[in-house]
């Protein structure tokens, strides 16, 4: 359920999918049985939960790319599984990495700073932000982490004054 | 009987304003955090109280995870709950977490490998636990039918059966069956608790998104299952999508039909 790729091939051959995933023969049966049709309905389910998770992290992100948004996730995410167990914000540094090779104009800084300081070990971090939104308009900033005990951190963004 | 919700921030203030005939409320074990403890506990002075699980992924062959396990029984020591529960469904296999509930294959050791778990589960945590039917786009077949599968896994486990009665309709209207006919094939007494909130549709699929306000067909097969079973209690589970209060009190209405209350 977690590769597209394999869906397409079940569909083409069940039987050869079957035989690579090592099903055991008691399993066998009911494994060929499974509707393909359904099979993806399900995936789209847990592809949707990712999305759901991977939007808090990138909340201006997302709403940058607008429409987009979901089409892009579900061609990520077709063949990417996060393996780590902070699941989401891996999720959402690797959505990131697509979003900023296709349409990096759409990508808050804030948020990709923030994803790629999460999935690190780094105790601190700074980063220039060459644009913080600040009305009216944008100012340059520095965005600075800090990581404490128990996963808990902080994070400061200051910006050039008026 | 007792009528509640799943507890979300988003409610607090009207859980606060104590609604008429609001008479429990259901804790997702996972929504609380350490520092959470203390007003846990509050809760669980104020109404009965249930703890909900979303990942403990019961039907994973294997021990159960240790941390999720802890945390949920930590939320369990703070709550002190009338009863647990979780969800008939693995959430992810030795190597990968799939984040959402899938269905657990209708064969008699997945169905060991769920009791089991739920055994240890309520052992660990001091308290009587119910297992919850999931939906699911995908039909595993197996040896036995659903029904026979929840009946064997009830009794096994020894536990009672938290009937979603959203993710019944779903399943029927999903894969063609009639939901009244299953309910009968259901042990009746095993039914203690129902969760109950609109579906939504998508194309020709049914599916539960936790955001709808309860249709009529949802009142009236929560109806049916109350004449048939001796049900406790009936929870409202929004999760998205949340209403203020006067449509919180609409919904607390439709529950009030559900256990024949007007």
């Amino acid at each position: 359920m977690q590769s597209g790729t394999l869906r397409d091939e079940f569909v083409a051959n069940a039987a050869g999918v079957s035989r690579r995933l090592g099903v055991r023969p008691s399993d066998r049966e009911m494994f060929l049985q499974l509707a393909p049709v359904e099979l993806e309905a399900q995936a789209v389910v847990l592809l949707r939960k990712r999305f759901d998770l991977v939007r808090r992290w990138l909340a201006r992100t997302c709403r940058s790319l607008g429409n987009e948004a979901w089409p892009m996730f579900q061609a990520y995410s077709r063949t990417t599984w996060p393996q780590a167990k902070s699941h989401a914000a891996n999720d959402a540094k690797g959505f990131c990495a697509m979003i900023d090779a296709n349409r990096p104009a759409a990508l808050c800084r804030i948020e990709f700073h923030r994803v790629h300081f999460l999935c690190g070990e780094n105790r601190w971090s700074v980063c220039f932000l060459h644009a913080v939104p600040f009305r009216p308009g944008f100012r340059p900033g520095l965005q600075i982490f800090l990581r404490h005990r128990r996963g808990r951190w902080h994070e400061w963004v200051i910006f050039a004054g008026a | 009987m007792h009528l509640g919700v799943g507890y979300r921030r988003e409610l607090a203030a009207w859980v606060e304003s104590r609604p008429r005939d609001l008479g429990c409320l259901e804790l997702t074990a996972e929504h609380f955090g350490e520092c959470d403890l203390d007003h846990l506990a509050g809760l669980g002075h104020r109404l009965p109280v249930y703890v909900h699980g979303l990942g403990l992924s019961l039907g994973t062959p294997g021990p159960l995870d240790g941390e999720r396990v802890e945390h949920f029984a930590r939320v369990v020591r703070a709550a002190n709950p009338v009863w647990i529960s979780e969800h008939i469904a693995f959430t992810r296999t030795a190597e990968v977490d799939l984040g959402h509930l899938n269905p657990v294959p209708l064969a008699r050791d997945a169905m060991k490998t769920v009791a089991d778990h739920a055994r240890e589960l309520a052992e660990q945590c001091g308290k009587p636990i119910l297992l919850e039917n999931i939906t699911s786009h995908l039909k595993l077949a197996g040896e036995l039918t659903e029904t026979e599968f929840l009946n064997a896994l009830c009794e096994r486990a020894d536990c009672g059966l938290l009937l979603d009665v959203t993710n019944l309709f779903i399943n029927s209207r999903n894969h063609g069956f009639d939901p009244q006919a299953w309910l009968c094939e259901i042990e009746p007494r095993r039914i203690r608790q129902l969760h109950i909130v609109g579906y939504s549709k998508h194309g020709n699929r049914y599916a539960d998104s936790h955001a709808a306000p309860i249709q009529e067909e949802l009142v009236e097969l929560a109806q049916a299952v109350v004449a048939y079973a001796p049900v406790e209690s009936v929870v409202l589970e929004l999760d998205e999508e949340i209403p203020d209060a006067a449509e919180m009190e609409v919904e607390l209405a439709k529950l009030r039909r559900i256990a024949g209350r007007n």
